[in-house]
C-alpha cells in the first residue's frame, strides 16, 4: 500500500511552492482586472455603410483599444436613417459654421416639430492624404436628425452649400486633432494635442484655445519662416497627451485673417440604421477617432463617447467574499455536526475550510501572476469560477473525510495515520475518476471553446485540479499533523491520545 | 421491492417524456391552467443580442445627488430585470457623459414589445395610498392630491410603498380568477394601517403608482392583516407592478434617451466552436463511464442524459438566460453529476471484490456511499443558500444567478444518480442477464456465486 501520510510534508511544500509566490503577487501586484470591474469608455458610432464586427475591429486596431468589445445594432428611435458628412477644404470659423447651420436648417425645416431640429456639428480634423504629403486641417460637418420621411440628397446639400463666405484665420478655430491614434489608458478624456509641433513653429506657440473654440489669445507668429504643418502630426507612441491644445498656425493664414475661400470637397451619405457600440478600457478622444475614420474613408458619426462603470459593482466582489466566508462558517458547523460520531469533529471542518482557502489562493494567486506576466485579464466570470471552485473543493474534501469517518469506526486497532492512509487509497479511484471527467470536459471547453470563456474555463480547470489535490494531499495530511501535534498544533488538541484510539472508542460508545 | 422499482421506472419514463416535450426546439409550449409559456430558449447577449437602452435622469437633479444615487438605481434596475432568481443576465452600467451619469441597460433576447419591456423597468415605483373621502377616482387617471386636501394632511399620502413588506407582495387571483396584487404592511405600518382603515370605513382608499390611479375602492372594514389591490390588471401588468414594489422605488426618475436592438457580441463561429467543445466534452464523459464501469456506466450514462434534459427543461421553465459561460457551466455540471455514480460504483465494486452477491453488493455499496453523497451535496447546497441570500440582499445578481443554477443542478444530479441509476440496476439484476463480471469491469470469476457468497458472509 502507498504510504501517503508519510510524505505529508512533501505535499504541503508542493502547495506552498504554488501559493507563496501567488499570494505575494496578489499582495504586491494585485489582480489584473478587466473592463467588467474597472469600466472604461463607451463609444457609439453610426457608420456610413453597414459594416461587420470584424471590419470595425480592423478599422480601430491602430488605437490599440484594450478589452475591446464590439456590438452592432440597429437604432429603433432616432428618426430617419441618414447621416450626411461634408468635408470642407479648410477649417472654418464660427461665422461660417453659423452660415452652414442656418442654410441647412432652412433647407430641411423641422416642420413644426421644434424638439427635433436638424443636428449640425463641426469637427476640425487633421488629415493626411492617402498618397502621402502634408497633413492639413479641415472641418468635417456632420448632419443628422433629419425629419421622418425626409430624404436628403447629396446634390441638394452641394447646391445649398455652393456659396459659402470666406473664413477667417482657421488657426483660431477649435482644437486640432491628429490622424495618428493617440490614446491614453486613463479615464480622463484628453484632447490629443500636438506638442511636438511647437518646436518647429519658431518658438512662438502663444495661442491657447478654449474648449468652445473661441481663442483667448491670438496667435502671434513673429517669424515668417514657414513651419511645417506636417509637424503637427505627433509621432505615434511618444506624443504625451496635452490638455493644452496648441493650434497649428500657418503664417499665410495668419497674415491674411479672412480671405480663405470655403468649398465643399466631398459629401458622404449614410445608408444604414446600423449602430456600432465600442466598449473598451481605453479612452479615445472623439476628434482622434473621427480623423482616423475620415482618413481611412470610413465615415462614421460619433453619437456618444462616454465613460462607463464596470458591469460588476465594486460591492459585488466584496459581497462575494463575505458570502464565501459566511458559507465557510456554516459548512464548518455542518461538518462538525455530520462528523459528531468521531472524535474532535470540528477538526474535520477546519481542515476542509483550510483546503478551500488553499484552492481559492491557488487560483487567485496564479491568475495574479499570469496577469502581469502575460497581461491576462480577469472578467466577471472569474467570480463565478471561484464560487464553483469553492463548492467543488468542499464537496471533494468531504468525500475523503467521509471514508476516514467510516474507517475510524471500523478499524479501531490501527493508528490514525494508517486509517487516513487507507481511506485515501480507497477513495483514490473515485477522486481521480470524478476529477478526470470534470477536467476532461473543461479541457475540451478551454481548448475548443470560444476565446471569451477561456479565463472562466481556465480558472475552473486550475481550481478543480487544486481542489482534488488539496482534498487528498492537504486536508487529510493536516488532520494527521494535527492529530500528532506536529507544527505546534499540539496546543490545539486537548487531552491528545497518540493514536486517537481511546477517543475513537469513546466516541463509538457514545454514538 | 420490484414493485417499488417499477413505479419509479414509470415515473422516470413520464419525467423523460415531460422534459423531452419541454426541451424540443419547436415545442408547442404550455398553455393550460392559466400558464402561458411558449418555452423558447432565452439566449444571452453574447449569443443572440437583445435590446439596449440609455436611461437618463428625468427631472432636475443636482450632480451630487445623481453621483450618489446612480449605483442604487443600477442595483434596483438589475433586481427588477432579474426578479428573484438572478438568471436574466442583463448588462447594466453607469454611463457618464460630460459629467452627467445615466444608465445603460442591455437586455438579452427580446423579441416582443421592447419599448414596453424597457418602460416597465422605468416605473419609478412610487406607490401611495390616499384617502379620497366619499368619491372614487377613475382607474388609470392621473392623481391630483390637491383635490383631496381635507382627507390627507399636507397633501401627503397615508401610506407609501416603503410601508410594504417586500416579502409579502405577490400576484394572486380574486374569486373570478382575475389577477390581483396581495400585499401586507410591515413594522409600525401594520397597526397604523389597521387604525386608519378602521376609522375610515365607507371612505374610498385610492392607490396610485407613480401618481397614476391603479385602484380606488371603498373600505369595507378595518384591514388588520394582508390586503389586496384588485385594480384592472393583466397577469403581466400585475407581475410588473409587483416586481417594482418588491424592490422599492427608484431614487431617481428615468426616461429613455435612446434605444436600439443589438446583435450578438460573439460571432457565429465562436458559438459553433463552443457547442462543438461541449459535445466533445460530454461524449468523453459518456465514453469514459461506459469503458470504465461497463454496464453500470451505461445506466449512469442514461441517468446523465436524463440529468441534462431535466436541467435544461427547468432552465427553460424558470427562464434562465443561457450565455456562453452558462453553457460551459452546464457542461461542467454534467461532469460533476457523474460523481455520485462514481462513488456508488466504486463502492459496489469493492463489495463485489469482497465476495458479496451482486444484489447485496449493490445494496450495501449504495448504503455505504450514501453518507458521503449526502454530506458533500448538503455542504454544496449550504454554499448555494448563503450565496443566494447574500446576492439577493445586496443586489448582486451575478452571485444569485450562480447560486440558483448550482442549487438546481445539485438537486437534480442527486435524484438522477441515486434514484434513477439505482432503479435501473435493481430492475436489471434480478433478471439474471447481467451477472457476468466483465459487465462490471471486473475479472472473470470475481462475482460470487450464491454458495460462495453465503460462505463468505458466514465468515
Amino acid at each position: 500500500m502507498f504510504n501517503l501520510t508519510g510524505k505529508r510534508y512533501l505535499f504541503l511544500i508542493i502547495s506552498l511552492i504554488v501559493i507563496v509566490p501567488g499570494t505575494l503577487s496578489l499582495i504586491f501586484k494585485g489582480l489584473n482586472v478587466g473592463i467588467d470591474f474597472l469600466g472604461g469608455a463607451n463609444i457609439e458610432l453610426r457608420p456610413e455603410k453597414a459594416v461587420t464586427i470584424q471590419q470595425v475591429r480592423d478599422l480601430v486596431s491602430p488605437f490599440k483599444l484594450l478589452d475591446l468589445q464590439v456590438v452592432t445594432g440597429a437604432d429603433t428611435q432616432l428618426p430617419g436613417n441618414q447621416t450626411i458628412w461634408i468635408r470642407l477644404n479648410t477649417r472654418i470659423d464660427k461665422t461660417v459654421q453659423t452660415t452652414i447651420t442656418g442654410d441647412l436648417q432652412a433647407k430641411y425645416p423641422t416642420n413644426g416639430n421644434p424638439n427635433t431640429p436638424l443636428s449640425v456639428s463641426f469637427d476640425d480634423l487633421t488629415l493626411v492624404p492617402s498618397g502621402g504629403g502634408n497633413a492639413r486641417t479641415v472641418t468635417v460637418v456632420t448632419v443628422s436628425n433629419f425629419q421622418k420621411g425626409v430624404k436628403p440628397a447629396i446634390s441638394d446639400i452641394e447646391s445649398v452649400l455652393s456659396k459659402l463666405p470666406l473664413t477667417s484665420n482657421p488657426a483660431l478655430g477649435p482644437s486640432t486633432s491628429t490622424p495618428t491614434p493617440t490614446t491614453t489608458a486613463t479615464a480622463t478624456a484628453t484632447a490629443t494635442g500636438t506638442p511636438s509641433a511647437t518646436a518647429t513653429v519658431t518658438g512662438t506657440p502663444s495661442a491657447t484655445a478654449t474648449a468652445n473654440g473661441s481663442p483667448t489669445a491670438t496667435a502671434t507668429p513673429k517669424a515668417t519662416n514657414t513651419p511645417s504643418t506636417a509637424a503637427a502630426t505627433p509621432t505615434p507612441g511618444k506624443g504625451t497627451p496635452s490638455v493644452l491644445v496648441t493650434p497649428t498656425a500657418t503664417p499665410a493664414t495668419a497674415s491674411n485673417p479672412s480671405n480663405i475661400p470655403v468649398k465643399v470637397d466631398d459629401v458622404h451619405q449614410g445608408t444604414t440604421t446600423q449602430t456600432i457600440t465600442l466598449l473598451t478600457r481605453t479612452t479615445v478622444g472623439t476628434p482622434a477617432l473621427l480623423a482616423h475614420f475620415v482618413n481611412s474613408g470610413n465615415y462614421m458619426q460619433v453619437l456618444q463617447n462616454s465613460t462607463v462603470s464596470g458591469s460588476v459593482a465594486s460591492e459585488t466582489t466584496r459581497n462575494a467574499i463575505l458570502a464565501v466566508v459566511a458559507a465557510a462558517v456554516l459548512i464548518l458547523l455542518y461538518i462538525s455536526f455530520a462528523f459528531r460520531k468521531v472524535a474532535k469533529p470540528w477538526r474535520y471542518g477546519t481542515c476542509a475550510i483550510i483546503a478551500l482557502l488553499h484552492d481559492v489562493l491557488v487560483v487567485v494567486g496564479v491568475f495574479s501572476i499570469l496577469g502581469w506576466l502575460f497581461n491576462l485579464q480577469i472578467d466577471a466570470l472569474f467570480i463565478t469560477a471561484l464560487l464553483t471552485v469553492v463548492g467543488f473543493s468542499v464537496h471533494d474534501t468531504i468525500v475523503v473525510f467521509d471514508r476516514i469517518r467510516e474507517n475510524m469506526q471500523r478499524r479501531t486497532s490501527e493508528t490514525f495515520d494508517q486509517v487516513v492512509n487507507a481511506s485515501l487509497v480507497q477513495t483514490m479511484a473515485r477522486s481521480l475518476n470524478t476529477s478526470l471527467t470534470v477536467l476532461v470536459t473543461l479541457s475540451a471547453l478551454t481548448l475548443f471553446g470560444g476565446e471569451t470563456i477561456r479565463v472562466f474555463t481556465g480558472a475552473l480547470l486550475l481550481g478543480i485540479f487544486s481542489g482534488t489535490y488539496s482534498s487528498i494531499f492537504n486536508a487529510s495530511m493536516l488532520l494527521v499533523i494535527w492529530e500528532r501535534g506536529e507544527l505546534g498544533l499540539g496546543r490545539f488538541s486537548r487531552g491528545r491520545t497518540p493514536d486517537g484510539r481511546e477517543a475513537r472508542e469513546l466516541a463509538r460508545s457514545r454514538g | 421491492m420490484r414493485r417499488g422499482n417499477l413505479s419509479i421506472l414509470i415515473f422516470i419514463i413520464l419525467l423523460a417524456v415531460g422534459v423531452a416535450y419541454i426541451d424540443l426546439p419547436n415545442t408547442p409550449g404550455i398553455h393550460i391552467l392559466g400558464i402561458n409559456d411558449s418555452l423558447q430558449w432565452k439566449l444571452g447577449l453574447d449569443l443572440q443580442g437583445g435590446v439596449s437602452a440609455l436611461l437618463v435622469p428625468d427631472g432636475n437633479y443636482d450632480n451630487q445627488t445623481l453621483q450618489n444615487e446612480m449605483p442604487a438605481v443600477r442595483d434596483n434596475i438589475a433586481q427588477r430585470v432579474n426578479g428573484g432568481l438572478g438568471v436574466s443576465e442583463p448588462s447594466i452600467r453607469i454611463v457618464t457623459s460630460n459629467g452627467k451619469p445615466s444608465i445603460s441597460v442591455e437586455l438579452p433576447g427580446f423579441s416582443g414589445n421592447q419599448t414596453e419591456a424597457v418602460n416597465s423597468l422605468l416605473k419609478t415605483g412610487l406607490l401611495e395610498f390616499w384617502n379620497t373621502g366619499p368619491s372614487p377616482v377613475t382607474i388609470g387617471s392621473p392623481f391630483d392630491p390637491t383635490q383631496f386636501t381635507q382627507y390627507n394632511t399636507n397633501n401627503k399620502p397615508q401610506f407609501t410603498g416603503k410601508d410594504l413588506d417586500p416579502n409579502q407582495v405577490y400576484v394572486g387571483q380574486d374569486q373570478a380568477g382575475l389577477p390581483q396584487i396581495n400585499f401586507a404592511m410591515k413594522g409600525d405600518a401594520v397597526a397604523a394601517f389597521g387604525t386608519f382603515t378602521g376609522k375610515n370605513v365607507g371612505s374610498y382608499l385610492t392607490v396610485t403608482l407613480d401618481k397614476v390611479v391603479i385602484e380606488s375602492a371603498v373600505i369595507q372594514s378595518a384591514i388588520t392583516g394582508p390586503g389586496v389591490i384588485t385594480g384592472k390588471f393583466t397577469t403581466q401588468s400585475a407581475q410588473q407592478v409587483v416586481t417594482v414594489l418588491k424592490y422599492g422605488a427608484l431614487p431617481i426618475a428615468l426616461k429613455i434617451a435612446s434605444e436600439q436592438t443589438i446583435g450578438p457580441t460573439l460571432g457565429q463561429d465562436s458559438i459553433q466552436k463552443s457547442v462543438l467543445a461541449a459535445i466533445i466534452g460530454l461524449s468523453l464523459v459518456i465514453l469514459f463511464m461506459l469503458l470504465y464501469y461497463r454496464l453500470p456506466g451505461l445506466l449512469a450514462d442514461l441517468a446523465l442524459l436524463l440529468y441534462a434534459a431535466t436541467t435544461l427543461a427547468i432552465f427553460k421553465l424558470i427562464g434562465v438566460v443561457l450565455s456562453l459561460a452558462g453553457i460551459a457551466g452546464f457542461v461542467l455540471s454534467v461532469g460533476m453529476a457523474v460523481d455520485a455514480n462514481v462513488l456508488i460504483f466504486e463502492r459496489v465494486k469493492e463489495e463485489l471484490r469482497a465476495g458479496r452477491l451482486l444484489a447485496s453488493a449493490i445494496d450495501i455499496g449504495w448504503k455505504r456511499a450514501w453518507p458521503s453523497i449526502r454530506d458533500s451535496n448538503i455542504s454544496t447546497l449550504i454554499t448555494c443558500a448563503v450565496l443566494y441570500a447574500f446576492g439577493s440582499n445586496f443586489g448582486a445578481s451575478i452571485i444569485v444567478g450562480f447560486a440558483t443554477t448550482l442549487f438546481l443542478g445539485v438537486l437534480i444530479s442527486m435524484f438522477t444518480a441515486v434514484v434513477v441509476t439505482r432503479a435501473f440496476l435493481n430492475l436489471l439484476v434480478p433478471t439474471g442477464v447481467v451477472s457476468h463480471p466483465a459487465l462490471f469491469g471486473l475479472p472473470a470469476g470475481s462475482i460470487a456465486t450464491a454458495s460462495l457468497a453465503r460462505r463468505n458472509s458466514a465468515v
